[in-house]
């Protein structure tokens, strides 16, 4: 008897701690205590395990794969300073590429597997998920690229539950719910023409060559939800097309926007350097070089100064909802002459980033 | 007349007839080429047609049409048709100088070095000549073309090696850059792999005038080398002892025009990305069409590969109006039919 009552002591915490995580993929997992050693097969769902813990970003963070060091070196510059500990997290492959390892992620100990949702059949394919299975490795699908006006927030509330940081998931759920319908109602309220905006994607990272256009993916649905008609999805319901530079002189379009970041390191690059280290000059002359390419000075818009750069980043950041706020702004500036998209942006770095704001992440031409 | 003197009349008669038919058929694919040309500068997103296109070439009183035609419209036009001749040309004559019906800068990996040369950029940003600014990748791919075609020259000089040896060599120089290619593709972040795709499916987006005129000096000279070999390198279709003992020196011949075919495919190349087939396909054509005389083969496959890329380039912007579809999609895409109703009609005749 006292065995038993010291088995049911021993048990009861844990059973309390037990929880049941859904995922994307609408697999239930359950765990029986919060997971120590997180495997993101993706470094840029850091971005959102950022945002849920801002003041210990590596905290039950074990492992992650190489990608946000690559894509965006100004955020990782960031992170490493505050946080050098961030280099030594041993580096896992990428799945995209068929990369990822289950016996490393065996021999890290990892007692959760983040995956994006998008790779989940070549995983099944791959056999990953039958040997992590196996091996008795829980994983968890997420998405915070392919459709993050849908999948953001349920991504954030997974990864909050796992991350036992369910109050900050609520708190960022309710601040960009808040911040989107900014923009959602007055648009809904108030008539508006749509202007017809050409969205270029990664402007000038290869140099002067022009261009490729975003289709109905991301930054093309952005634009939809900021009250514009973005001409690539009338084209491509992919990610993005090549665009025919003839067009340029063609369609009338009213306003331009074209993703950019730094790329410095690439030396054919012409791109205005957006990002935390950009400085305006700069920014001034990357913007002036990609309208000084073949066609474009013709170009009504670009006449009229209706050409601006974004952060290429956003496409898969949880603080998107700025850069629909920001493009509102271009595309209807009466509508939202009250906005202040800079100001929400440095109150998202308060509440959700472990390092203050700096640099430049939109601009126009001047 | 005795009969050997009516052989011989009937000989003559006989060649020349076959003369004039492949004249003819040399003239048709003149025609051929200048009628996808206009086509190609006819076509576009814009409501410019035929006829003001035809009337701005010479007189253009529209600005906005003027600016279309000469700054986006023709650079495209040209550089397809000389991209297109370039790698048939290159493809032509390494056919003819390995005596291997397979051999074009793609099957020789001179194509997959360009390739690997681009992707040290995409994905490493490493340049052989940092100093070559926005043309850094062209400038890679050319250097590692070239340099693939001098490991494949060093490889003919040694002792021994004959032609046979040479394709097998240049056969394992593709799965080796090949390999290097997807070893990089394997570290690359997603917008690198989003570049070098794009990069290797090619676009003629990229062209202007500079690349235009590069490409037509090179295509000129190399041009000019054939030509002035052009009855040794028919002697070579006999076999290298036929050709010896009419005089030719064949390893050096081989050498050069090894040179002269890897300088076109690289340049072309590295300005349009690696389109594949043409290289290998125009020959054949061609030699479907004309036969191994190399005064009707290489015109032939010249102008059978230009009109192939210039009407790739048409159906490139006609399949999405406003986008371009990558060019070493539709390439395959025309070229392929043409290749196999050419391959059926020749053998049921």
């Amino acid at each position: 008897m006292k065995q038993l009552i010291l088995l049911i002591l021993l048990v009861l915490p844990s059973v309390g701690k037990a929880f049941v995580v859904s995922d994307l993929s609408g697999r239930q997992v359950t765990f029986e205590q919060p997971p120590k050693n997180i495997i993101l097969s993706e470094g840029r769902m850091m971005y959102l395990v950022m945002a849920l813990q801002p003041q210990s970003p590596g905290l039950h963070i074990r492992a992650m794969a190489d990608d946000l060091a690559k894509a965006d070196k100004d955020t990782w510059q960031k992170l490493t300073e505050l946080y050098p500990s961030f280099v030594n997290k041993p580096t896992v492959g990428s799945p995209g590429m068929g990369q990822f390892d289950v016996e490393q992620a065996f021999s890290l100990n990892a007692d959760l597997v983040i995956f994006s949702l998008n790779y989940r059949d070549s995983l099944q394919q791959s056999e990953t998920l039958n040997r992590l299975d196996a091996l008795s490795i829980p994983y968890l699908f997420i998405d915070y690229r392919h459709d993050l006006s849908n999948h953001l927030l349920p991504s954030m509330n997974i990864l909050g539950q796992v991350l036992d940081r369910q109050a900050q998931a609520l708190k960022f759920s309710n601040f960009v719910q808040k911040q989107l319908n900014i923009v959602e109602k007055r648009l809904a309220e108030n008539k508006h023409k749509q202007p017809l905006a050409l969205l270029e994607r990664a402007a000038g990272i290869n140099g002067p060559v022009c261009c490729r256009i975003f289709g109905q993916a991301n930054f093309g649905t952005f634009a939809k939800m900021a009250g514009a008609e973005n001409w690539g999805s009338r084209k491509t319901s992919g990610v993005s097309v090549d665009l025919n530079p003839e067009t340029l002189l063609v369609e009338d379009f009213d306003v331009i926007i074209a993703t950019a970041g730094n790329w410095s390191h690439k030396k054919q690059s012409i791109s205005p350097p957006l990002g935390y280290s950009a400085q305006q000059s700069q920014v001034d002359l990357g913007i002036q070089a990609l309208v000084q390419r073949t066609g474009w000075p013709q170009m009504p818009a670009v006449k009229n100064k209706q050409v601006y750069v974004m952060w290429h980043q956003f496409y898969n950041h949880p603080g998107y909802f700025v850069a629909i706020q920001v493009m509102a702004k271009w595309m209807h500036p009466s509508l939202f002459a009250d906005l202040n998209p800079l100001q929400v942006w440095q109150e998202y770095h308060q509440l959700f980033m472990p390092f203050q704001s700096s640099g430049i992440f939109w601009s126009k031409l001047p | 007349m005795s009969s050997a003197q009516l052989v011989i009349t009937q000989q003559h008669f006989f060649y020349r007839r076959q003369r004039l038919i492949k004249s003819l058929i040399l003239l048709a694919l003149s025609v051929l080429l200048v009628v996808s040309f206009i086509w190609d500068l006819s076509s576009g997103p814009s409501s410019y047609g035929l006829l003001e296109v035809g009337a701005c070439l010479v007189d253009c009183p529209d600005p906005k049409l003027e600016l279309i035609l000469w700054q986006i419209r023709m650079p495209i036009a040209l550089i397809a048709v000389l991209v297109g001749a370039m790698l048939a040309c290159a493809g032509a004559q390494m056919q003819t100088i390995l005596n291997n019906p397979l051999a074009d800068p793609f099957t020789l990996g001179i194509s997959a070095a360009a390739a690997f040369g681009a992707a040290l950029t995409f994905v490493l940003d490493w340049a052989v000549l940092p100093v070559a600014g926005v043309y850094i990748v062209s400038v890679n791919a050319f250097l590692f073309a070239m340099l693939s075609a001098l490991v494949l020259f060093a490889f003919s000089k040694m002792r021994g090696v004959g032609y046979q040896t040479l394709v097998l060599a240049g056969i394992a120089l593709m799965f080796s850059f090949n390999a290097l290619l997807a070893f990089l593709q394997y570290i690359a972040s997603e917008d690198a792999l989003q570049q070098l795709v794009f990069w290797t499916l090619g676009s003629l987006a990229r062209a202007s005038f500079e690349k235009v005129m590069i490409c037509f000096v090179v295509l000129l000279s190399m041009l000019t080398f054939f030509f002035c070999y052009r009855d040794q390198l028919t002697a070579l279709r006999f076999g290298d002892e036929q050709a010896r003992s009419m005089g030719v020196n064949v390893n050096k011949l081989r050498l050069f025009s090894l040179l002269a075919c890897a300088l076109l495919a690289s340049v072309a190349v590295a300005f349009v990305g690696t389109i594949g087939f043409v290289g290998l396909v125009a020959p054949h054509i061609a030699r479907l069409l004309l036969g191994e005389d190399q005064r009707f083969f290489l015109p032939g496959s010249i102008l059978v590969g230009a009109s192939l890329l210039s009407l790739a380039s048409v159906l490139s912007k006609l399949v999405v109006s406003g986008a371009l579809l990558p060019i070493g999609i539709t390439t395959s895409l025309i070229g392929i039919p043409c290749f196999f109703i050419l391959i059926f009609t020749i053998r049921q005749k």
